[in-house]
């Protein structure tokens, strides 16, 4: 820190806020400054989450604008009744007259001047080329070596660059002719112009130089040093001469009772207590043997001085000092006056302006008395001091004297993907009105954690109001507090840690050595989290694992509660592990009851955003396949942090297959037999079931005839063995006893029974014993497994296996499912001997639909064979069509 | 307060993007315009680019629902950015949503005349119409929603310093 903190008490905000922003109203803004602004907003969506948007920044130049001011004024008549100054002087005087220039532009500016005379209404002899312009650097009233001129006889002359808002000393000299006459006037003022822009002009400006001839006294003041820091102590000095050519006589000051020639100063004003500046010390006076004089605060300072309430003690809070003279000022007779003041501590920066004057009596009896002189203005620089603060929100003093740096404002504990923000207060300790930078002075916090500055609005990013690059709260008037806000964004992967510090620095724009810091911390940074279980009806949930039983071929629904247990918004995406073969499919529990509902089936992969603590509840689906074993099998459903992909959690349950054994026998057969012959028919037995069983095979016959079992290989047997889902095909063997009656018919019951499950299937033959016996062998070609839109050809052979001649032979065949007819393929083949013809028919009862060459409308066709069938005469190019699997 | 038609909330029609993130966003702009007084045609727009002080300067916020979900507690907010004070009874009057004025940066708000307590030197105290200098900043608080699409728009006024 450069300077020490100040730790007083702060002035009531809003009554000083008024005092100097009504002063500032008056200050233009200078010409270059970036006007800046940006716009924000916030809103929220439906779940109350708060978002904010801003704008673009729009910025604006200031321009120059140019003015200028000289004072003092006359009034305005030619020539004017109350000129700008009135100088007594003597034939051969120098005179010299003061006036003040100041740039009331808003930037830097040059001027030109040039001095007037009214030649009109002067009557000494006196030209233009007489009068000079000087600038009167140190601004004591007086022409010291080295101050330059600016116009010399008359001519014009430019001073500048002048910056906006100062304010110069000038000294317009010139010399009364030593044949002037008493009584004679001179009517010089000055006329100056900007060079920024012609327009901008500020003339007349007249006084008056009176020729006397009596005593004349000059006055004229400096004020030291030219510059203070505040606290410092400051010294003017008036002096004066009677350069006169008579004795100045003194002025009778009734409230002391002392007569002489009267020094006086009303004591400058400190414009932020509107208290007059403090006497230091004691003031002193020459000639010697003088007097001191203190005015009483709440004088009336109306009038001659001399008729002041004026005390020869001092007290405080006195408004103006003097020194009277213990008798009259001789011609020639020097005079002076010097007291100290104490620039207050906290006055503002800026200028001390004071100019004071002396009271005499001439020795003109028609002129009016006293006769009085004033100095020039002085000026003194309060000198800018910085002293800026920052700390927590409302306490920009917090920390350890003298630094004030180890102040910290903590949050004990935020979470991923949180926004923390701290507010913090900067106040202006110093003098004057400073643009105060913010800045981030060093960090804690780990990378993807971003830290940013906003203004006490907490939506518009603090900006830098002036040229520096620095963002900054913009300017601050002495004594005020302005806040800001430096915000924390917490990555959503965030994970736990801490604790982490934000060093913030403010520094004074106007002295950069000046700073302070404050630390933002957060203590503890809880990553995002997450709690899945199963529904449990309430807040909260269920963490102990689940059975629930099922079979094959059948969803299962786990209802299940996923709670946010971090500190932010958050999603979380579902997945699964499950079995193979098996899906877990997700669904929102919209009304939370545990079941999934006919409007709940829309498959979900997160849960969408999930504010912190909240909790929704969801439905997984999980289908377990035809054919599962019984078991019990692990299902985890698990929730992952949409934030960090890293933070998630798993509830294990379990699903348990229970046992399905099944079994099929198919098809049912029919068929003719002879009597002494044996009948074939084949079977499938499958096992639909879930559990692997061997199946005994058994036959129940109508007729009480004898069954007999085998495999495709013809060997005999009593029982398949099969694994779940697996098949076999089986032959069984009727054994038709001799002498069974043509037309018996006989049911054969062919059952197959698991011997651990106990899963049993039946499948039905049906037998008719005939006299002979047309045989029907059935063909296709292509044989196999066949792709949709192949052709297939079914043929039919023929033979009479028995002893009987055949006739009226009727061949049946149905087009199979699946197939379309082939338009012109039924054929009659070869006809057996004794067969005369073949009428080919067809039934049209259905279908429709099939492509070209193919008629969806056949579903059977029919061969009507003419003549007889011999026994033992047979044909192997029986009937024939052609069908196409349906590929469309 | 200056009522302005254009300040209108404007319910458009929906526009998807897929591009749009699920639910409300809003996206926003500022403009500044210097305004000038032209004796046969009124106030003029001109760009405020560059200024003189004294001039008057008009920002207009201009935000839009470009989301997928209406926007709910719309505020709006307008800085009084430094070197400028406020001119009264110039911030649009939104229907549903009058301006709000803050003094202190945002954290307090009220409806125009803005009131200030002053505590006077002698420690009483006086309310009293606020300084428009004292303005730092104007809010915009909506009603009812912003639907998607929708847009609002409001303006106020500033004069340089």
């Amino acid at each position: 820190m450069f300077l020490r903190k100040s730790t007083g008490p702060v002035l009531t905000v809003l009554a000083l806020t008024l005092l100097l922003v009504s002063g500032a109203v008056l200050a233009q803004t200078p010409a270059g400054t970036t006007i800046r602004n940006q716009a924000s907003a916030t809103f929220e969506d439906l779940v109350g989450n708060t978002y904010s948007a801003t704008s673009n920044e729009v910025t604006t130049i200031v321009l120059p604008v140019f003015g200028l001011s000289i004072l003092p004024d006359d009034s305005g008549e030619t020539p004017p009744v109350a000129p700008a100054l009135v100088q007594m002087a003597i034939p051969g005087q120098t005179v010299y007259y003061s006036y003040t220039l100041t740039n009331t532009g808003n930037d830097d500016d040059t001027y030109t001047l040039v001095p007037l005379l009214d030649g009109v209404n002067t009557t000494m002899l006196l030209g233009i080329g007489d009068i000079d312009v000087y600038h009167d650097v140190n601004g004591n009233g007086v022409l010291d070596g080295g101050e330059p001129m600016i116009c010399a006889g008359g001519a014009a002359g430019n001073i500048g660059p002048i910056a906006a808002g100062v304010t110069v000393s000038l000294l317009i000299e010139y010399q009364v002719p030593a044949g002037a006459a008493a009584g004679q006037v001179a009517y010089v003022g000055i006329e100056g112009t900007s060079v920024g822009d012609g327009a901008q002009v500020d003339t007349r400006n007249y006084h008056r130089t009176d020729v006397v001839s009596d005593a004349v006294l000059t006055a004229s003041m400096t004020g030291l040093p030219a510059a203070v820091d505040p606290g410092s102590v400051a010294t003017h000095t008036i002096t004066g001469q009677n350069v006169g050519n008579d004795v100045a006589h003194g002025v009778t000051v009734a409230s002391v009772g002392l007569t002489g020639v009267l020094i006086y100063d009303i004591l400058p004003i400190d414009p932020s207590t509107g208290d007059p500046l403090a006497l230091s010390g004691a003031p002193a006076g020459a000639p010697a043997g003088g007097t001191v004089l203190y005015l009483p605060a709440g004088s009336p300072t109306a009038g001659s001085p001399e008729t002041w309430a004026w005390s020869t003690s001092s007290v405080a809070g006195d408004i103006a000092v003097a020194y009277v003279s213990s008798g009259d000022l001789a011609i020639g007779q020097n005079y002076n006056f010097t007291y100290d003041v104490i620039v207050p501590a906290g006055m503002p920066a800026g200028i001390i302006n004071n100019s004071g004057a002396v009271a005499f009596v001439d020795n003109n009896p028609g002129s009016p008395d006293p006769t009085i002189v004033v100095t020039n203005n002085t000026q003194i620089v309060v000198n800018v001091l910085a002293d800026v603060l920052v700390g927590p929100a409302g306490n920009p003093a917090a920390g350890t004297a003298p630094l004030y740096n180890d102040d910290m404002q903590a949050v004990p504990l935020a979470y991923a993907n949180q926004v923390v923000d701290f507010v913090n207060t900067v106040r202006n300790d110093g003098n004057d009105a400073d643009e105060i930078n913010i800045q981030l002075d060093s960090s804690t916090f780990p990378a993807g954690y971003s830290i940013q500055f906003f203004r006490s609005d907490g939506v518009t990013p603090l900006s830098d109001s002036g040229a520096d690059g620095i963002v900054d709260v913009g300017t601050v008037n002495p004594g005020l507090t302005r806040d800001f806000v430096v915000r924390v964004t917490v990555p959503g992967s965030a994970t736990a840690g801490g604790p982490y510090q934000a060093v913030v620095s403010a520094r004074s724009g106007n002295n950069p050595l000046e700073f302070n810091l404050t630390t933002d911390e957060i203590t503890a940074v809880s990553p995002a989290a997450v709690d899945i279980g199963n529904y449990d009806g309430a807040a909260g949930t269920n963490n102990l694992p689940v059975n629930i039983d099922a079979n094959p071929n059948t969803n299962v629904d786990f209802p299940l509660d996923v709670i946010n247990t971090g500190g932010s918004s958050d999603n979380y995406n579902l997945s699964a592990v499950f079995p193979a073969g098996w899906t877990v499919t997700f669904y929102r529990d919209v009304n939370s009851n545990g079941v999934l509902d006919l409007p709940e089936l829309t498959p979900i992969a997160n849960v969408g955003p999930i504010a912190a603590g909240a909790e929704v509840n969801i439905i997984a689906r999980v289908s377990v396949p035809l054919g599962e074993l019984p078991g019990v099998n692990n299902v985890t459903f698990r929730a992952t942090s949409a934030l960090n992909a890293l933070v998630f959690d798993e509830i294990a349950d379990t699903v348990t297959i229970l046992g399905a054994p099944s079994v099929t026998i198919t098809p049912d057969r029919s068929g003719t037999g002879t009597a002494g012959g044996t009948v074939r028919y084949q079977h499938t037995v499958t096992n639909t079931g879930n559990m692997d069983d061997t199946f005994a095979l058994s036959a129940l016959s109508s007729n009480g005839w004898s069954y007999a079992f085998f495999d495709l290989l013809n060997n005999p047997i009593a029982a398949v063995t099969l694994v779940s889902g697996a098949s076999q095909d089986i032959v069984v063997q009727i054994s038709i006893p001799g002498g069974v009656a043509v037309g018996t018919i006989e049911n054969g019951t062919i059952t197959v029974l698991g011997n651990g499950t106990g899963a049993t299937d039946s499948a039905t033959d049906v037998t008719t014993i005939v006299a002979g016996n047309l045989v029907l062998t059935k063909w296709v070609n292509p044989v196999g497994n066949q792709a949709p839109g192949t052709e297939l050809t079914y043929r039919t052979d023929y033979a009479n296996v028995g002893t009987a001649g055949l006739t009226n032979i009727v061949i049946y065949d149905a087009i199979p499912a699946w197939t379309q007819y082939r338009v012109g393929s039924a054929a009659a083949g070869t006809a057996a001997p004794g067969i005369t013809g073949t009428t080919i028919e067809f039934s049209d009862d259905g279908g429709g639909g099939a492509p070209a060459d193919f008629d969806a409308n056949v579903t059977n066709v029919r061969w009507t064979l003419a003549g007889t069938l011999a026994g033992g005469d047979s044909t192997a190019d029986g009937p024939a069509f052609t069908v196409r699997i349906i590929a469309e | 307060m200056r009522r302005s038609l254009i300040g209108t909330i404007l319910l458009l029609v929906v526009v998807g993007s897929a591009a749009a993130a699920q639910g409300p966003a809003l996206t926003g702009e500022m403009a500044a315009s210097k305004i000038v007084v032209d004796k046969e045609k009124g106030e003029i727009a001109l760009p405020a680019d560059q200024v003189y002080p004294s001039d008057t300067v008009e920002y207009t916020l201009r935000y839009s629902n470009s989301g997928t979900a209406q926007a709910a507690g719309v505020s709006l907010l307008g800085p009084i950015p430094d070197g400028t004070i406020y001119i009264e009874e110039t911030a649009t009057d939104l229907q549903g949503a009058h301006p709000l004025f803050s003094i202190d940066g945002g954290k307090n708000w009220q409806e125009a005349p803005v009131m200030i307590k002053v505590v006077r030197l002698d420690g009483t105290v006086e309310t009293r119409k606020a300084d428009p200098a004292l303005i730092t900043h104007i809010k915009w608080s909506l009603d009812g929603p912003l639907e998607v699409g929708g847009e609002i728009m409001a303006s106020y006024r500033v004069q340089v310093k």
